[in-house]
């Protein structure tokens, strides 16, 4: 412990409330990170760890903010979040500043509460700093510095959990594999992300057995959304006249390969004397022409069964089934597919 | 073998539009009313059916400019769309939209109504915020319309649109890509609409068809019969953002 006695008689009745108080009073000797997680003190080295003890700066940019201490080792001490200025941005802790090093009680009244170092957790928060430069692949976080060169990498997965600037825009919430890991700035380097991830962003640090399950579940998700669904539709369409073809179905551009089952076309409109041809065609290269399939199939007059079924072949190009006939007949039709 | 109409959240689907046909005048409707609705060009606008490069297909609303010829839009006979004339029930439309900022007027998203008069509307404004405004109109209650809305539907961009109205609140919701968006109401909230007789619109100002045009794209608009919930919407989210390249 050192704490001031300058000013103090050794029957000052504060005296004793000060040794409780605090722990360690002292000057920075030398510059800390730029980033402002780290004060150097090299007498430091002389008293056992503080760790988990609160960080007040006194003096400076700073003056008056408080931080939990992470790391101490060979004098320098390295703090959860960065310290910053009346602006909200990073403050280095230069040489000089006047610091002191808060008594902090457990419930008991006696023994300190455990450290959270190593600090290491499966699942961590990561706030990106406030000068942190735009990046698709390096990203800073202050408050998870100091615990230790390359522990995430590989193993470790960065989700961006928000976007700082624009809510809900990408690269919210891409996750992306850790790839290194530099303890003294709290700097991951991941895989590229589709956008900047920038200052004042927020990231969360996965374990990769945490992760991997959700990315089986996705790809379990995945496999079913892509199975084909049974799905009808269906209309009405009366014949233009004679040598035009209207349509009854058609796709003409699928999104993917999908599976059309059939057409059924009621005739029942159909009249003596009147007749109607039911053509199907099909695509099968893209931008190729849609191709007659089968032989026309002509109906004239009034049918025993009007009901008609047109079966369909699986398709990825386009499909396509008309009709040419009488002028003014009606003809109800549903089809279905798996799509 | 999955059937359309026994996934959950295809349950008291009104209105389902793919455009999937991907040529002619005409779009089908996959949901059971079997509504069609037919390409109108009044003067020098067009419609141009296009896929993604993830294969999804779109149709695109191409007006070209704000004149009462300009534009063009998608309707279905008042007769035929009489099971979406919503006045105290539940309901919910949604859809892919990627809309663009034509002129300074709203853009007809889709309605059944008559401005002021009956019915209901959604419409988009680039001038007020990148708004989607849902409005009821109901002139037989004093105030002709009650309007909420939400912002930031930036245009150009693909957005998953929601709303859901249940019949007993007088505060429906809207969701952008599955989430809650802030909400603002007309004072007192969204009354009901009063019983219309009207042609679904998409992409038009109803009754006159002469303004208020939609631009651009749209993909597998949906409208219900039942109010969605959050996690319908997210379930819609996740199955279909894949196509249209969104996070």
């Amino acid at each position: 412990m050192r704490i001031p006695q300058s000013g103090l008689r050794i029957d000052e009745a504060s005296w004793p409330l000060l040794q409780a108080q605090l722990t360690y009073w002292m000057t920075t000797d030398a510059d800390g990170n730029a980033y402002g997680t780290t004060l150097v003190c090299a007498d430091l080295i002389n008293f056992a760890s503080y760790v988990g003890l609160p960080f007040k700066i006194l003096s400076g940019p700073s003056q008056g903010q408080v931080r939990l201490g992470n790391v101490s080792a060979a004098g320098t001490l390295t703090v959860a979040s960065e310290f910053t200025n009346a602006a909200g941005a990073a403050q280095q802790i230069v040489a000089g500043t006047r610091f002191v090093i808060l008594s902090q009680l457990g419930g008991d009244g006696g023994t300190p509460p455990a450290p959270p170092s190593p600090g290491v957790g499966l699942w961590m928060f990561g706030e990106c700093a406030p000068d942190m430069a735009a990046s698709t692949t390096v990203v800073r976080c202050p408050n998870l510095a100091g615990l230790g060169d390359d522990l995430f990498n590989t193993e470790f997965y960065m989700q961006v959990i928000h976007n700082a600037d624009a809510p809900g825009v990408a690269p919210e919430p891409e996750i992306r594999q850790i790839t290194d890991y530099v303890s003294a700035t709290g700097e991951f380097t991941a895989a590229a992300f589709t956008a900047n991830v920038e200052a004042n962003d927020c990231v969360c640090i996965v374990y990769g057995m945490i992760y991997t399950p959700s990315v089986l579940i996705q790809q379990i998700f995945d496999l079913v959304n892509a199975i084909l669904v049974l799905t009808e539709t269906g209309g009405t369409v009366t014949a233009t006249a004679p040598g035009t073809e209207d349509n009854i179905y058609i796709n003409d551009a699928p999104a993917g390969v999908f599976r059309p089952i059939g057409v059924m076309l009621n005739t029942s409109d159909l009249a003596g004397g009147e007749t109607v041809i039911v053509r199907t065609r099909y695509r099968t290269e893209a931008g190729g022409a849609l191709e007659i399939q089968g032989v026309p199939t002509l109906f004239a007059g009034v049918q025993a069964e009007p009901m008609k079924y047109i079966e369909l072949k699986p398709n990825r190009f386009g499909v396509q089934v008309t009709i040419e006939g009488t002028a003014g007949v009606v003809y109800v039709w549903e089809v279905f597919y798996k799509g | 073998m999955i059937g359309f109409d026994k996934l959950d959240i295809n349950h008291e689907l009104l209105l389902g539009l793919p455009f999937r046909e991907g040529a002619g005048l005409i779009t089908h409707d996959r949901a059971k009313p079997h509504h069609i609705l037919t390409q109108h060009v009044p003067g020098g606008g067009s419609f141009a059916w296009g896929n993604l490069d993830t294969g999804c297909p779109y149709l695109e609303f191409i007006p070209i400019g704000g004149g009462a010829t300009d534009g063009v839009y998608l309707d279905c006979p008042a007769a035929d769309t009489a099971d979406l004339n919503f006045t105290t029930g539940d309901y919910s439309i949604g859809g892919w939209i990627n809309w663009g900022a034509g002129t300074s007027q709203s853009e007809i998203l889709i309605g059944r109504y008559a401005t002021e008069v009956d019915g209901w509307d959604c419409h988009l404004n680039a001038t007020l915020g990148a708004t989607l405004s849902l409005r009821h109109n109901h002139s037989s209650l004093g105030t002709n319309h009650s309007t909420c809305f939400s912002r930031g539907w930036t245009p150009g961009t693909w957005w998953l649109f929601g709303i859901s109205r249940l019949g007993a609140s007088l505060f429906p919701l809207m969701y952008r890509n599955a989430a809650p968006v802030v909400m603002s109401y007309s004072a007192g909230g969204m009354l009901d609409p009063d019983t219309a007789n009207r042609d679904l619109v998409m992409g038009a100002r109803a009754i006159t068809l002469a303004g208020n045009w939609y631009y651009d794209y749209m993909w597998n608009i949906r409208v219900w019969g039942r109010a969605l919930s959050e996690e319908e919407w997210k379930f819609i989210f996740h199955r279909e953002k894949h196509w249209l390249g969104v996070n």
